[in-house]
Formats: structure tokens, sequence, C-alpha cells
């Protein structure tokens, strides 16, 4: 109450404007920067929720992993959303409420259109697009996952921050307009043109031109609205609790006008050895590295503000936040601009190294700098409570908090970095990140409550009297207030109000004229370029995607999957030797939007088509873990009527999608790796280990298989050791089909069919057994393991040979063998051969093939039971009904006993 | 095309670099605002003090 009515005395005073020059003070709208300074304190609170839970799910697959709204990818999209908006849009616009009138010296343009704004940002925005993300409503392109119709909202929002904010600074003489005002106008104005571009043209342009406008607004978001804003507070908070004026205005000008003409030009470095032209993503590099040099400019100048003033920094709450916010801002743009460069990003790009970066920008210099102006803004607000030792406490907490997840996630970039280059199986890099996940699990407590601690000390403590900034803010000194030395009126040009201002030349030059010529230059230009490739290369028989791919499409965009899996292989050698050809502009042509993605915790999925069977993935789609034990992907399972043998429509049209990946390509054959411009040519032609990174793990090459037989298994000497490596190697990748205990009865075995074979219940000649592993059995679910290492082959090899059946010598006597070859020859020769190799004549046409009795023993049980029962999902039909019980002994024996260790298969030429 | 901004903004700033050292009236000029900031800062304080 008495907040309110000190409130109304401060806007009695304040209502009246006078001219430009007037003595009496514009109105400052205290109340709307409280709503929305809690706005952004509950909304922060809220977003860092979500980050806890998605980073919690990364640890536990299985956490809240029921329900369709709370899936992984969901949380990630209003995770991030939510900071953008809900924290730091609020913060900004809290900033702007007090700034402006001290910039301008006029108010905000209405106080009934900051309501508006409050009401539309919070409650048409943010709000309402967290719900339709969990509603399964939203985009799956980064910093744009609030679906179409809140865009349409957050568009109105900047136009109407426009008139609020912008309009005021558009009648200030030139030479009189601070660098925090000209970032304010700089950065509305580019995002009011950047924002729906960057949401709307990727749905409107397909695949690799709609990348292109992607990664621009990519780093947009980051450049030109956070930055901007947050630099704003930086430029205003120093000099004002320092009480000394900023080091060089000339240099923060220099600055702002590199920071708007260079950032834009940054985006398409999300998309370095993509199939967006070369000449593009060169530019973006050299930007890149560009904006470094500026960045240093912005802090240098800034850093020197604070020189003489190290005491303030130490005592002075608000200003400790923006200092670290600083410092923040330099280490990040530093990292950026390396980590553009092209032998940096084909190490750590896709890798958590990029999920460090970004928290460091968004929290170490954007939520810092945010807070620190809050903080400043709430010392100076009549009637606020503010309680510094909260204060105090937030910033330690938020600083080790932050420290700990950027040193973790840095180190666990590197650490995957190396593992995908190393040739190691996918999964072995998932692995060897729970340790690096946890860290990252514990690091989020301190932050989130680091934050509260920050909106407890804008609730608590002493009120503020009507004093100034300087007089209430803990710790800060009583210095002389900046001098103007040397500076006269006379030698001053103090220029006339002017619709030619500074304000117009900012607004039209750095926040119009550098939108369209990043658009034109990283956008349109490259878009073009596409299209005339597309033109020439594409194969006429391309064919778009079926309805149900579509949606299979829509639910894969929708669930988050892009997220983890990204769905380009990009023109490096260690991409093309995991997955397979690099992904081609014309590939794309019907992607609406664009899922390229630019993280990868699960595997790429550009190549899918004809990878796996439907049933591993219906199986994989419902319970990750079952045919991928140490997988940490959420399970789908309400996408299943109860089982994964029981698809729901959703599930059936997603695995359709997932088996269209690629599949243009494959069709296309040679024709379709025509298109690899000569710069990535260069690219692929360099083998990676002449870079100085060495390979790790000892390999069988692809080209010396197709020359022999794999012999990993019969080369390898019965070793003890080996067998407890086999049982690792056999326990994180076979078990979940073939169960723990090898007895075929794994999670995924419901779901698979046919069903995952029981090791121990047959022999395996050691050539076929090694097949198997290499090749996988076309038709089941059982894929290749080309991806693991002769040792762990070996290794596995011989784990199976350790449990699997002992080989039955058995004998026959004449008349029963006479008996049982004409049983055989009655009834089993058309499939499985003459001579029982599986080569029948109906063989061919048959998957899985029919069993090759040579090189496979079954065990009399289950010889005995597959006789009885057929094999589900395969050929083989139950005989129980068409063979009497003697005929079918007969037949058991009789096929036991053409087994002979492979040696008539490797005696065919 | 990249590499001929880069260039042209180069040499712009450069441009301005030059300016700014061989015209004192131009650096006085541009370094204004800081103090203007200031003193109305100042001014709303002594406002609210008041």
């Amino acid at each position: 109450m008495i907040d309110r009515q000190m409130n109304r005395n401060q806007y009695a005073a304040n209502t009246k404007i006078v001219g430009y020059r007037s003595a009496e003070l514009p109105r400052t709208d205290y109340d709307l920067i409280r709503w929305h300074g809690h706005a952004a304190l509950i909304t922060v609170l809220i977003s860092a929720l979500f980050g806890i839970l998605v980073a919690t799910k990364f640890n536990f697959p299985v956490f809240m992993g029921g329900h369709a709204w709370e899936t992984w990818g969901k949380l990630r999209y209003n995770h991030t959303q939510g900071i953008f908006f809900g924290w730091l849009g609020n913060a900004f616009i809290a900033f702007c409420y007090y700034v402006v009138p001290r910039l301008t010296n006029r108010p905000a343009t209405s106080r009934r259109l900051g309501w508006g704004i409050f009401w539309l940002w919070n409650f048409v925005v943010v709000l309402p697009g967290w719900v339709l993300v969990c509603a399964g409503f939203s985009q799956p392109l980064e910093w744009a996952e609030f679906p179409l119709i809140v865009d349409l909202f957050v568009v109105l929002a900047f136009v109407l921050m426009l008139v609020q904010f912008v309009k005021p600074f558009l009648r200030v003489p030139a030479g009189e307009l601070y660098v925090s005002g000209w970032y304010i106008v700089g950065g509305l104005v580019f995002t009011t043109f950047a924002y729906p571009i960057g949401n709307l043209v990727p749905e409107l342009l397909p695949g690799a031109k709609g990348a292109a406008f992607s990664g621009l607004w990519i780093h947009d978001a980051v450049g030109l609205f956070v930055t901007p804003l947050a630099l704003s507070m930086a430029y205003y908070v120093i000099p004002v609790a320092t009480r000394k004026p900023i080091y060089s205005h000339f240099i923060s000008m220099m600055g702002f006008w590199l920071l708007f003409f260079i950032y834009p030009l940054n985006g398409t470095h999300h998309y370095v050895y993509s199939a967006i032209p070369m000449s593009a993503q060169r530019g973006a590099i050299v930007a890149s590295i560009y904006l470094g040099l500026d960045v240093i400019l912005v802090v240098t100048n800034l850093l020197l503000s604070l020189r003489g003033s190290s005491d303030k920094v130490g005592a002075d709450i608000p200003l400790r936040f923006i200092w670290f916010g600083v410092v923040a801002y330099l280490l990040v743009s530093l990292q950026g601009s390396v980590q553009a460069i092209m032998p940096i990003n084909r190490f750590i790009h896709f890798s958590d190294w990029v999920i460090g970066h970004s928290h460091l920008a968004m929290i170490g210099f954007a939520s810092f700098t945010a807070a620190g102006a809050l903080a400043h803004i709430w010392s100076n607000i009549p009637g606020a409570r503010f309680n510094a030792r909260a204060m105090g406490w937030a910033f330690w907490l938020l600083a080790i908090g932050l420290g700990l997840m950027v040193v973790d996630l840095t180190a666990a970039g590197l650490v995957e970095g190396q593992m995908w280059v190393s040739r190691a199986p996918w999964i072995d890099s998932v692995r060897a990140m729970y340790p690096y996940w946890f860290t990252r699990l514990v690091s989020g407590i301190p932050i989130i409550a680091g934050f509260l601690v920050f909106w407890i000390g804008l609730l608590t403590g002493p009120r503020n009297a009507l004093a100034s900034a300087s007089a209430k803010t803990p710790g800060a000194a009583q210095s002389n207030p900046g001098s103007e030395e040397g500076i006269r009126s006379s030698d001053v040009l103090h220029g006339t109000p002017s619709i030619l201002g500074y304000a117009f030349v900012i607004a039209f030059v750095a926040g119009f004229g550098f939108f369209v010529l990043s658009f034109v230059v990283l956008g349109i230009v490259p878009a073009r370029q596409l299209q005339a490739e597309i033109d020439r290369t594409a194969p006429r028989s391309m064919q778009p995607l079926t309805a149900a791919e579509q949606h299979g499409r829509q639910i894969f965009g929708r669930e988050g999957c892009a997220y983890c899996h990204t769905e380009q292989v990009r023109v490096i050698t260690e991409d093309v030797r995991r997955f397979g050809a690099p992904t081609a502009a014309w590939e794309t042509q019907y992607d609406y939007p664009q899922l390229w993605g630019t993280r990868r915790i699960g595997p790429d999925l550009a190549r899918e088509h004809g990878l796996r069977s439907d049933d591993w993935h219906y199986t994989h789609l419902f319970n990750p873990r079952a045919t991928v034990p140490d997988s940490i992907m959420p399970g789908f399972a309400w996408m299943f009527n109860g089982s994964a043998a029981k698809p729901n429509q959703d599930a059936l049209d997603l695995i359709a999608y997932l088996r269209s990946l690629g599949r243009e390509r494959e069709l296309a054959g040679n024709a379709g790796g025509e298109q690899v411009d000569h710069g990535m040519a260069m690219e692929m032609s360099s083998s990676f280990s002449s870079q100085g990174i060495p390979e790790t793990r000892q390999q069988i090459t692809v080209a010396g298989l197709d020359a022999d037989a794999p012999t990993f298994a019969m080369n390898s000497m019965p070793n003890p050791a080996k067998n407890e490596d086999g049982a690792e190697v056999f326990q994180h990748n076979c078990s979940g089909c073939h169960g723990v205990n090898a007895d075929g009865a794994g999670i995924a075995y419901p779901g698979l069919l046919p069903h995952p074979v029981q090791l121990r219940a047959e022999h395996y000649a050691d050539a076929h057994l090694a097949t198997v592993l290499w090749d996988g059995v076309y038709g089941s679910s059982m894929p290749a393991w080309r991806q693991l290492d002769k040792a762990d082959l070996e290794a596995v090899t011989r784990y199976i040979q350790s449990f699997e059946a002992k080989v039955t010598t058995v004998s026959m006597s004449p008349q029963d063998r006479d008996a049982a070859s004409k049983i055989y020859a009655a009834n089993c020769v058309s499939c499985h051969g003459d001579h029982g190799a599986g080569d029948g004549a109906a063989a061919g046409a048959l998957k899985p093939s029919p069993v090759n009795f040579q090189v496979r023993q079954p065990s009399a049980e289950k010889a005995w039971s597959v006789l009885e029962q057929g094999i589900a999902g395969s050929t083989m039909p139950a005989w129980k009904s068409r063979l009497s019980e003697g005929e079918r002994r007969l037949l058991v024996r009789y096929v036991q006993s053409m087994y002979d260790d492979g040696q008539k298969e490797s005696q065919r030429p | 095309m990249i590499n001929i901004i880069v260039g042209v903004i180069t040499a712009i700033a450069a441009g301005f670099l030059l300016f700014w050292a061989f015209r004192p009236s131009f650096r006085k000029w541009v370094e204004q605002p800081k103090y203007k900031m200031l003193k109305e800062e100042r001014r709303f304080s002594e406002d609210q003090r008041n």
C-alpha cells in the first residue's frame, strides 16, 4: 500500500511533460518496472526448473517419462524460450522503463500501452507458448520453438515496444544520445525485422535454403537482441554506480557499429561443413573472428571505465554482477570466434562444448548483466525493498553453479569430440558422458537457488527511501560525480532535435540496413545458389514424403528429436565414415522446415533408411533401453497400446518417416554425390589423422573386409581376460535383445519378430558368428556391429562361444538317415537346400534367410521346439500338425548331423 | 562478397579513427553524451532525494 501511494505521488509529480529541455522530470513507470521485474524472476525460476528437469532426464531417462507433455524435447523447448522471452525479455523491458526517461528526458510513450505490453508479453506469449509446446504445438527450430501463432504476438509486442521505447529517442538531438540508447534503438528495431524472418522463412524455404535463414536467426536472437540490451545495461550501470563517465564514448560507438554490422553476418557458422555454399560459410567464419576483435574493443572500454573502482566492484552488488557479465562476455565471445574456425568446429560442433558456450553466454553474460541492472534499478525504486545480503548470496550461488557447469560441459565436449572422431561406437560417447551429465545436473542446483535468492533479495530487506542510487546501494562510495574536463558548451555541437537525429540513423542503418544486408548476404544469395545447385543435381525421380511420413516428420519435430539427432551428415571424413554420404542440398528440398539440428546426443539419422528393422525401431521407441541398454533416450510409450508390438498411428508414422531418411539418396546412387563443391571436396580429401589428432581405436577396414571374410573370431586364441571384456561388451550391446543371460529373453524380446535367438541353445561355426556380427541378419532386427572395434568383436565372440551349446555329434543308423532324408527332401529342402546350407530354391525370396545347418547347430531341444511351433516373424511354419512325432524326432537329429563347422561353407567358390 | 563488405567497414572504421585522431572538436563532441548521461542521472537522483 505504501509503495503504491509513493508511486502515485511520484507519477503525480512527474507526469507533466514540458518540451525537451524541461526542468521537470519525465515520468518513470516504477510500477511497470516492478511487475516486469517480478515476472522476469518468476519466469527464470520456471525456466531454470525446466532446465533442471531436462538435466535430470539425462541421468534418469525414465524420470517423468510417462506423459506426452513432459518429454525431454518439449521441456528443452520451454527452457530456452522461457529464458529468452520470460527472463531476459522482461528484464530488458523493465530496464527500458527505467532508463528511457533518463536517456531521452521523455517518458515511455504510454502507460496504458505499457500494461498492454506486459500482458501481451507474459500472458499471450510466454505462458501460452509454454502450454502450447507441452501440448505438442511447436516449431522445431532453435530459438524459435514457440509455434507460429505465438510468433505473431511476439512481433506485435516488438512493434509496440518500438512505439513505447524507441519513439522517445527519435527527438533526442545529435551529440546527446548516449550509447545505451543506441543499443536499445538498434536492438529493438533489428529484432522486430529479424524475428518474423527467422521464424517464418524456414517454414517457407525448405531444407538447406531454410537452414541458411535459421542460422541467421539463431545468432540474431543472441547477438542483436540479448547482446545489445545487455550492453546497454552495462554501459548504463557502470558509470552511474562508479559516478564516473565511461572511458570513451567514441570507442563505445565504434563497438556499437561494428557489432551491428558484424554480428548478423555470423549466423551461418552454425552450419559449417554443411550443404550451405562454402562462400557463405567462409563469410560467417571471417565475421566471427572479426566479431571477437570488436568484443575486445567493447570490453576494454567497459573495463577501463571501471579503472580506479575496484573497491566498488567488490562492494556494490549490482556493479559486481555487471562486472562478471562483462568478463563473461569477453570469454564467451572469444570462445565463439575460436569455435567457428573450421578445424576447431569439426571437433567440438554438436557436442556439449557448445551447450557450455551457450550457458556462458546466456547466464554468464546476459543473466548476470540483467541481474545487475535489475538490482541497480531496484535499489532506486522509491519504496522498493532491497536485501543486499541476499543479493550477495545470489551472486556467489550463480557464479559457482555457472563455473561448474561451463567447466564440466566444456570438458564433456572435448571428450565427446574425441570419441566421435575415434570410431568408437556411438553409444560409447553417451556412456562416457554419464559423469559429466551428472555434474551438469548438480551445477544447475546452485543456479536455480541463486535466482531464487536473488528474487528474495528483491522482496525482502529494508525499503528504499527516495534517494539516489549510489546512496542506497550498499557499499557504494560517495565519490565525485563525473567531470566534464575540457568540455565547454561552446565546444560541443548542441544539435537541434531533428527527424534526422541519431536515433533515426541508428534505427535505419543499424536496425534495418544491417538486417537487410545480412539477410541478403547470408540468406538470399546462398538460397539462390542452393536452388541453382538443386536444379542441376536433383534426380528427376525424387519423390516428396508420403502423408504418413510427413506426419511422422511433424511428430519428430514436435517431440524435439532434432535436439539429439541431427539430420545432416557433414562433409568431413569422420561424419562420412560413421554415417554415410554427406547431405546434399537436393535431398532437403521437401523439408519444411529443415531439421538439420545443432546437437548430437544420439547418432545422426540422415542415412537411417534400411539400417534397422521396423521392429527394432518400434521397440526402441517404446523403450530405448530394450535395444540399446546404455541409451538415455526417453521412451515414447504413449505412442503404443501397451507394448512395442502394438504401435499406434503416431508411432507408425514416425517410424515411416525415419525409414524415409536417406531413401532418395540411396535410390539416386552415384548420381547423388556429384554436387559437393570444391572447397568441401578438399576437406574430404584431407585425412583427419594428418591434422595431428590420432586415431585411438584399432579398426578392421571395410575395404579389407570386402576382400577377406571377417576373421576376428577364428584368429583370436581363447583368453580368460577376453571373456570378461566380452561379457561387458555383450551386456552393453547385446543383452537388451538376447537377454542378460543370453537366453533370448531380453527386454526387447516381445517387440522383435523374429525373436532374438537363444544363444545358449545353438552352436555356431566361428566364421558364421563373425559374419553375423559383421553383417547383421537381413530381415531380422539383428544389426551389423561394424562400429565395434576388432578387440571388442573378438571379445564378444569368445564370450558367446563360452556359453553357446556344445557341438553334438550325431550318429544315425542308415535306415533312420534314409527316412529322415526323405522327410527333409519332401518338406525342408526348398528353403534349407539339399545339404542344409540354407540355399534352397525359395531361399532368395525369404527374409531372414533360412537357417544354414552347416554352420549353425541347434540343440535337440531347440530344434524340437522350432519344429513344433515354427518361428514367428519368419517363414518357418510349425510342423506339429503336419509331421508325426517320430518324423520330427528324426528331423531333429538329421539337421543336427548336417553341421560341419563351416567346412563346406569355406570351400564354396 | 563478404570480404568486400568487411574490407569496406574496416576502411570506414579506420577513417573514423583518423578523423577522431586529427579533429579535437570531434573528440569533444563525440564524448559529450557520457557527461550528459551522468548529469541527467544526477537530476533524477536529486529529485528523488528531495
